[in-house]
């Protein structure tokens, strides 16, 4: 615990003089309504890197491809979430709950589920509640993100509202990451190169 | 390893240094613009641009009259959620605190994600003379501290590198093959190599962008997935943060993290935005430490003036906006955040004898005032400064006796109009160089033609008395 | 334009002594437009350069006498920065100012701003038959708001410089790449770091010159003044001409 009177030290340091006039929070800010549409998600989705996949001609077929799009012999893990999204197709193994998750190193493709989407940014939502194999979304090397077609918000205010609801309403969230996109980097000469650290390959399908 | 502790800024003649090559000039300036003309694009497609922005200037506001009251909730809910809080009021605190714990852990590597607070702090430097390797993930930011050298940009940290240094770097650390300068062969061997590192880390440093008091979950942003994967794999944590990085809620968040990544790269949010609260509970074991500082920011909060800058949310938009930056480079302000908001933040930092040139590196043409995703005025804060620097006697002598004659000339029209007179007579010996102080006019330019009367002049002759004159622009013999 | 308007002429220093030109076409304009002008030989500088170098008492000095000098009447000044340095920074200065002060300032206008703004007078039945380049001088914009800023999301609007241009007979307006640029001037930075400012110099120049523009127009002539002495040394690019000097020709 911080001791009490090394915060009221510091704290000191911080505080207005007393009869200062201090500014109040301006309130929530909603800001516009923005549609909640898959073809806005999709212009974003495309704009930050990633793809958008149709389950179609079915959700297994479709997910089942991607998995065999894959340079052999990737491992393709699918966290406990997504697990039961996947009934039908073969060539995958469930995450194991693992204190090292070092292991998901030589991993190629992560088959995760979202909670949400939103469709101003691309951004997915994953948390400790969706995906406690958080390593497993950084260290594969492709990522397939499953996301509740009607889990999708317009703009993202609305999104992150909903979110700080939870992290403050006593939800035990340990983490919560708004991805959007295949990690990138433009740290040399400005050149945009998809796949920094994280995935260099995302894919969203609506399910 | 690593950088030495921060030196006094010498912007005239650093920037000087960088201007002398005019090709990377040219080329630094363009990849700067680029990035301006990407933050342009992206905020045009947000209706409420403006409105965002009054808003988190407003949250901002709010934030930096509240910080004790946000500072107590924040860290009683982040204790309740199993951070180890430590409390450092001074950088040297940040080293020792840091230190202590990766010994007491027996932590001989750590890998670092991009915080420019640390940097500010110079702790790598002081963990590497501990004998703990640090290794920064930021591909920017690995780039740097491979050439030893800070970073120029706090969001593009190797900006002012070109495609061969950074090829022929790669090939003398990590191998790649002789002349290879394509960025995607240099970002996938950097990602080889520091995927090893982040597996054989234990310890994992990050910054902070926002402390979220009503939660005690701190909030980091990266594009690359370095402070996820400098994170969710080591066994040690250990946050970093200023003590202004506090907000209220995760909603307001939202507004910021809407800002952020459009006004930094265009980018409609940084790919990654992660929200973490205390150890890992998959990870029995897994310990998070945040340490909360200040480091001379009470000095800036105590600055009636200035204190608004403790707003900035370092997206570096003004640095890539600003004119005089782009041409002079990160370098030349010595200071680890450059660029306007560097300008305004050295001298409450660093002290004003050590910052009094940075506030004169500006022309004031007000173009990052209007980029600030949080609304800092910073044109007019560099202004403010000034006057500053010139009540504290940090303006030369030269040109504070200059400006004082000249004031007490121009208060005598009869003076300044003789001095007009005497000027114009000799001014065209002067074309093309002039001595004395403002030889720096014609250094580059030439002197426009000495008018044969001043306007006083003509409207004492004809002015006054004339109808509509037509004008006559042939006099020019450019 | 039925009655007649008393304008009072603010020259900036340096334009009174180096570029009358500019101030004599400003006088023919505001005639034009209708307005009787008048002046006073007792003005001298706004206090800008020691305001803008932190000699914030210097400043004052000049600020006391400029606002003594015009108080209380309508002031048209043709620059950009020297309005802006009256009516926006005069409160910097720790002076102390009365409501007449305050109503000076406020009463202190740039010429574009005054004619289409204040006058509403758009066309100057000015002939120009070029190709011209604007300049948006930095202080005018971001300061006065002279037009819209490339960084805001404001609602589209045109300037005054641009509306006044756009009605002069045979003028080409051209809008170079990066439109508000700074030119790199900045008064004393334009020689405490001569060689950072001519290279902006240098480069607003080159954009300048797109679209073939035979000349480079403005409300600042400092800024002006800056540019036409980089181009005269490199010996290319479009001659810098003053926005009042174009609205002056017929």
């Amino acid at each position: 615990m911080v001791d009490g009177a090394a915060l009221a030290a510091f704290s000191m340091r911080f505080q207005r003089p007393v009869g200062s006039v201090l500014k109040a929070h301006p309130g929530v800010y909603v800001g516009p309504e923005l549609p909640a549409s898959w073809e806005v998600f999709a212009t974003s989705l495309k704009s930050v890197g990633g793809i958008l996949m149709n389950a179609q001609p079915s959700q297994a077929q479709a997910i089942q491809a991607i998995i065999d799009m894959g340079r052999a012999p990737g491992r393709v893990v699918a966290s406990a979430s997504a697990a039961p999204l996947l009934t039908g197709v073969s060539g995958w193994e469930t995450a194991r709950a693992t204190t090292t998750p070092q292991e998901w190193e030589d991993v190629d493709l992560a088959i995760i589920r979202a909670e949400s989407a939103c469709a101003e940014n691309a951004a997915l939502l994953v948390t400790s509640s969706s995906l406690p194999e958080r390593a497993l979304a950084f260290l594969a090397q492709r990522i397939l993100v499953l996301v509740p077609r009607n889990r999708l918000i317009g703009g993202f205010m609305a999104a992150q509202a909903e979110l700080a609801q939870r992290l403050a309403g006593g939800e035990a969230l340990h983490h919560a990451t708004w991805m959007s996109g295949p990690s990138k980097t433009a740290d040399i000469e400005q050149t945009l190169v998809i796949g920094a650290h994280g995935v260099c390959a995302l894919a969203v399908m609506p399910i | 390893m690593s950088v030495s502790a921060p030196r006094t800024p010498q912007f005239h003649i650093d920037s000087e240094k960088f201007l002398a090559d005019k090709e990377r000039v040219g080329w630094h300036d363009g990849a700067l613009w680029h990035l301006r003309y990407k933050r342009d694009l992206a905020s045009q497609l947000v209706p409420d641009w403006e409105k965002l922005r009054d808003q988190a200037a407003a949250i901002k506001a709010h934030v930096i009259d509240h910080i004790p009251e946000l500072l107590s909730q924040f860290i009683k809910n982040a204790e309740a959620a199993g951070w180890i809080v430590h409390l450092a009021p001074e950088a040297d605190d940040l080293k020792r605190i840091v230190l202590d714990v990766l010994k007491k852990n027996g932590v001989t590597k750590a890998v670092k994600s991009k915080s420019m607070l640390t940097e500010e702090c110079g702790l790598n430097h002081h963990l590497e003379a501990n004998g703990i390797e640090v290794v920064d993930t930021d591909l920017g930011e690995r780039i740097v501290q491979l050439r030893h050298e800070p970073p120029s940009h706090i969001v593009v940290p190797a900006i002012h590198l070109k495609r061969g240094e950074i090829g022929e770097l790669f090939h003398e650390h990590l191998g790649t093959a002789k002349g290879e300068d394509d960025p995607l062969r240099l970002t996938r061997a950097a990602r080889a190599d520091l995927r090893k590192r982040f597996i054989g880390a234990q310890a994992g440093l990050t910054g902070v962008n926002w402390a979220i008091a009503d939660s005690g979950a701190i909030m980091v942003c990266t594009n690359e997935g370095n402070a996820d994967l400098g994170t969710a794999l080591q066994p040690i944590h250990i946050a970093c943060m200023g003590v202004e990085k506090l907000i209220p809620t995760a909603a307001d968040a939202g507004v910021f993290l809407r800002l952020l990544a459009r006004s930094a790269t265009g980018q409609p949010i940084t790919t990654y935005s992660t929200h973490i609260r205390g150890p890992d509970p998959t990870r029995p074991g897994h310990q998070a430490h945040l340490v909360i500082v200040d480091a001379g920011r009470h000095r800036l909060f105590a600055d009636d003036e200035h204190r608004r800058a403790l707003s900035c949310i370092r997206c570096g938009a003004c640095l890539n906006t600003c004119p005089v930056y782009r041409r002079a480079s990160g370098h030349a302000y010595g200071t680890t955040v450059p660029g306007p908001i560097g300008a305004v933040l050295a001298p409450a930092m660093i002290g004003t004898a050590k910052a009094k040139e940075l506030p004169f590196a500006s022309t004031l043409c007000g173009s990052c005032t209007n980029v600030c995703p949080v609304k800092i005025d910073l044109h007019d804060q560099l202004l403010s400064w000034r006057r500053r620097l010139a009540r504290e006697g940090h303006v030369p002598f030269s040109k504070r006796f200059a400006m004082k004659i000249g004031a007490q000339a121009l208060s005598y029209p009869w003076l300044f109009a003789l001095g007009g007179k005497i000027a114009r007579t000799f001014w065209g010996l002067a074309r093309k160089g002039i001595p004395g102080p403002h030889a720096g006019w014609t250094k580059h330019r030439d002197l426009p033609p000495a008018p044969k009367q001043s306007f006083r002049g003509w409207w004492k002759s004809d002015g006054q008395n004339l109808g509509n004159t037509t004008n006559k622009k042939d006099q020019d013999h450019g | 334009m039925t009655t007649p308007m008393d304008v009072h002429l603010f020259v900036p220093c340096y334009l009174d002594q180096v570029h009358p030109e500019v101030a004599m076409a400003t006088v023919t304009v505001l005639r034009r437009a209708g307005c009787t002008v008048h002046y006073s030989d007792q003005q001298t500088c706004c206090g800008q350069p020691m305001a803008n170098t932190g000699c914030a008492d210097d400043a004052a000095v000049l600020a006391r006498r400029h606002l003594d000098l015009f108080a209380g009447k309508t002031t048209v000044c043709p620059s950009g920065s020297c309005t802006s340095m009256v009516s926006h920074h005069y409160h910097d200065l720790g002076m102390r100012l009365s409501a007449t002060d305050e109503k000076t300032m406020h009463r202190t206008f740039e010429l574009s701003d005054f004619l289409v703004n204040v006058l509403g007078v758009t066309d100057l039945k000015a002939r120009f038959p070029h190709k011209v380049s604007l300049h948006q001088s930095c202080h005018g914009l971001r300061e006065l708001g002279l037009g819209v800023m490339s960084e805001r999301r404001d609602p589209p609007k045109l300037g005054p410089a641009e509306t006044l241009l756009a009605n002069v007979d045979g003028l080409t307006l051209v809008v170079p790449e990066r439109r508000d640029e700074c030119c790199g001037f900045g008064g004393t930075f334009a020689v405490a770091e001569a060689d950072l400012s001519a290279r902006m110099g240098h480069d607003r120049c080159d954009q300048l010159s797109q679209g073939d523009a035979e000349y480079m127009t403005g409300n600042d002539q400092s800024c002006l003044m800056h540019l036409d002495g980089i181009r005269k040394r490199r010996g290319k690019g479009p001659k810098a001409i003053h926005l009042a000097e174009i609205l002056a020709c017929q």
